[in-house]
């Protein structure tokens, strides 16, 4: 795995785990009580802003066309991993966000200074 | 599940489209299914038609496939005013040459034309010579020692490519009309589908398992809403592509119907002038070595492989080389390739002409019919693509079960139901699980029928429907679930059992192809464990559901 997708990929899974804990229901399942509602709002704009960066890493990458193309392919196979997950071992959740975005710091340093 | 609707009374939006997409969704599902299950597959082609060609499994690249292709060519077919040559490539070792007839020595090699027959049925790409069309003729070679190969005959993947925009045995014409009325089908139910979904960005990571009906709409939801911007393109792209046969008087109004004049296919594909080849100079000139033209091309473009080389007027002073890159680095001028030309006799580099970029409606077309067929793809790209394509089909499939398990208090029991909802019943699991069977007995087929078998594709195709039909008139003697569990656990065992026949049948076995290659065999092998591993872990949960009479399928 290169260093761009490794940064794109991390942004996506990033992106979606905030996005999900944005979600009152979700957010529940993963730390078994409601957050409050200003903490969910920042997860989302949190999230979104991710996600826009991982749009935005996948066109650096490959152009316009086919990055939005990889771009919205990755968006539905994590997505489907994030709901998987959130049905059947929610906890794992609390930290993936945290640590993909650690990741995806790494991997822009590493780009930046190389 | 909501009221039924009335149409003596007025009708809230929400309400007529749920109708309106439970009734397009089920009367076309089942096709629908199996186009976009054939259509997923179709993203893989080129390994899959690999896996079913044993005998070229033992290929292997040693770079020096360009020299052998050059000496077959200059054999084979001196006189031709242009020479392809398909490298051999990741998703396909073979190599491939062609060349372009013209009307006059259109009698050449006959060994060439047996060839083409042997390989028209798996994917050849020959193109009949009608006007004044030049013809191509292609041979398949062995790119270590440059041996002409004899394709055993078979269907291939071209088979499930061609099913899943023209179906089989009605025409190819009548195929294209009902594949392109159930894309249209399938673009209204995707539009309703999204009207009636109640929470698009709040439901979008909701799944509920063994909660019964809402599991499966849940389930049908997350799969239809992740991918929905790939649902919406690959049908809207797949109605283009048929585009011209369904609404023909939008292109005539365009374009004249004289035969050889610039017509819509030409524009669209951006070759006019593809058969108008550069004059030859009359003066002979030995065609430059081949292999220093490719590396320099490599290099130039920082080691990206090239998939292809064109030589025009071979053997002519007036000569030149083009070297073709493998991907395209763009959707909008439908994942064109970068080139390098070379002068012909000499070697040097040429200047490589500037492509005119597409006007805005060729490259709107461009980009939606190169993302359809998945053209610019490398291998990850074309794992998403197949995944998405994947979702679709699951969205499909639970769509249709859904119908059902919404319409019955008890799952099992459907004695007493209306002929109706039984009809449903059994096409739901002959449409999908026996899909399933039927593909798996297929790839049997191919492997198991005799090597000389007359019409041995024909008889692969001719195993594929029988056993659908098997599968359809079994779905009708069986209790509805224990229906899908039998024919879950046989689809399921057919395929995961698939590596081990493939290495018993003379392809490369997976514990060997894992380690040394060739991988595209590997992939599918190990594909095929896990998509067996699957369907068998479904059936036990069904299984179990039918042991219980509740869970899953409880409403």
């Amino acid at each position: 795995m290169t260093l761009p997708n490794t940064l794109f990929f991390a942004l996506t899974v990033a992106g979606l785990c905030f996005l999900s804990l944005g979600v009152e229901r979700h957010a529940k399942q993963v730390f078994a009580k409601a957050p409050p509602r200003e903490h969910r709002h920042a997860r989302s704009a949190l999230g979104a802003a991710m996600l826009a960066l991982s749009l935005a890493s996948s066109v650096q990458t490959s152009g316009v066309s086919i990055g939005v193309a990889v771009f919205f392919g990755t968006v539905a196979v994590v997505s489907i991993g994030v709901a998987l997950t959130l049905a059947f071992r929610p906890r794992l959740l609390r930290h993936l966000g945290a640590v993909a975005a650690t990741v995806a710091l790494f991997a822009f340093l590493a780009g930046f200074f190389s | 599940m909501l009221p039924p609707l009335r149409f003596d009374q007025p009708r809230p939006l929400r309400l007529s489209m749920a109708w309106l997409h439970t009734w397009t969704g089920l009367l076309l599902g089942w096709l629908l299914f199996a186009i976009f299950a054939s259509g997923s597959l179709s993203f893989f082609r080129s390994e899959i038609n690999f896996w079913m060609h044993p005998e070229l499994h033992r290929l292997r690249d040693d770079a020096r496939a360009i020299a052998h292709a050059r000496r077959i060519l200059e054999r084979e077919a001196p006189d031709s005013r242009q020479w392809t040559i398909t490298l051999p490539g990741p998703r396909d070792p073979t190599l491939f040459v062609a060349w372009r007839v013209d009307g006059a020595s259109m009698a050449s090699s006959a060994t060439a034309r047996a060839q083409d027959r042997a390989n028209a049925p798996t994917g050849g790409q020959r193109r009949p010579a009608h006007g004044l069309r030049p013809e191509t003729r292609r041979l398949a070679l062995d790119p270590s020692t440059g041996e002409i190969l004899k394709l055993r005959e078979g269907s291939g993947a071209t088979f499930l490519f061609r099913f899943h925009f023209q179906l089989h045995g009605v025409g190819w014409f009548i195929g294209r009309w009902i594949v392109g009325v159930a894309a249209m089908i399938m673009l209204v139910a995707l539009v309703s589908g999204v009207i009636i979904h109640r929470n698009i960005f709040k439901d979008f990571f909701t799944f509920r398992p063994n909660k019964g009906k809402r599991s499966w709409l849940d389930a049908h939801a997350l799969v239809g809403v992740v991918s929905l911007p790939f649902h919406f393109a690959i049908t809207f792209s797949g109605l283009l592509l048929l585009g011209a046969l369904l609404m023909p008087s939008v292109v005539r109004s365009g374009y004249s119907n004289v035969p050889n004049a610039p017509n819509f296919t030409m524009d669209i594909r951006g070759g006019r002038d593809r058969f108008n080849l550069a004059p030859p100079s009359g003066k002979p000139a030995a065609l430059a070595e081949l292999a220093p033209i490719l590396d320099a091309a490599q290099n130039a473009w920082g080691g990206e492989k090239a998939g292809s080389v064109v030589v025009t007027n071979p053997g002519d002073a007036s000569a030149t080389v083009a070297v073709i890159q493998t991907h395209g680095n763009s959707l909008a001028n439908r994942g064109v390739a970068r080139r390098a030309l070379f002068d012909g006799a000499t070697g040097a580099r040429l200047e490589t002409p500037i492509e005119a970029s597409p006007s805005a409606i060729v490259a709107v077309w461009n980009a939606l019919v190169t993302l359809h067929m998945g053209r610019f793809a490398t291998p990850l790209q074309r794992w998403l693509l197949f995944l998405a394509g994947v979702s679709g089909t699951l969205m499909i499939a639970s769509g249709l079960i859904m119908w059902r398990v919404s319409r019955f208090k008890t799952p099992g029991r459907s004695e007493d139901a209306p002929f109706g909802y039984r009809l449903v019943e059994v096409l739901n699991v002959s449409g999908i699980a026996g899909w399933l069977v039927a593909l798996g007995a297929y790839f049997w087929a191919c492997r198991l029928l005799p090597d000389a078998l007359a019409a041995r594709g024909d008889w692969e195709v001719r195993v594929f429907f029988l056993a659908w039909v098997v599968s359809f008139v079994h779905a009708a003697f069986r209790e509805h679930l224990r229906a899908w569990v039998e024919q879950l656990r046989f689809s399921g065992a057919l395929i995961a059992l698939l590596p081990l026949i493939n290495g018993l049948t003379g392809g490369a076995p997976l514990f060997r192809s894992v380690v040394a290659g060739p991988w595209q065999v590997a992939g599918f092998d190990i594909f095929a464990l896990a998509a067996g591993a699957l369907l068998l872990f479904v059936a036990r949960k069904v299984h179990q559901a039918e042991a219980d009479d509740s869970p899953i399928t409880d409403g």
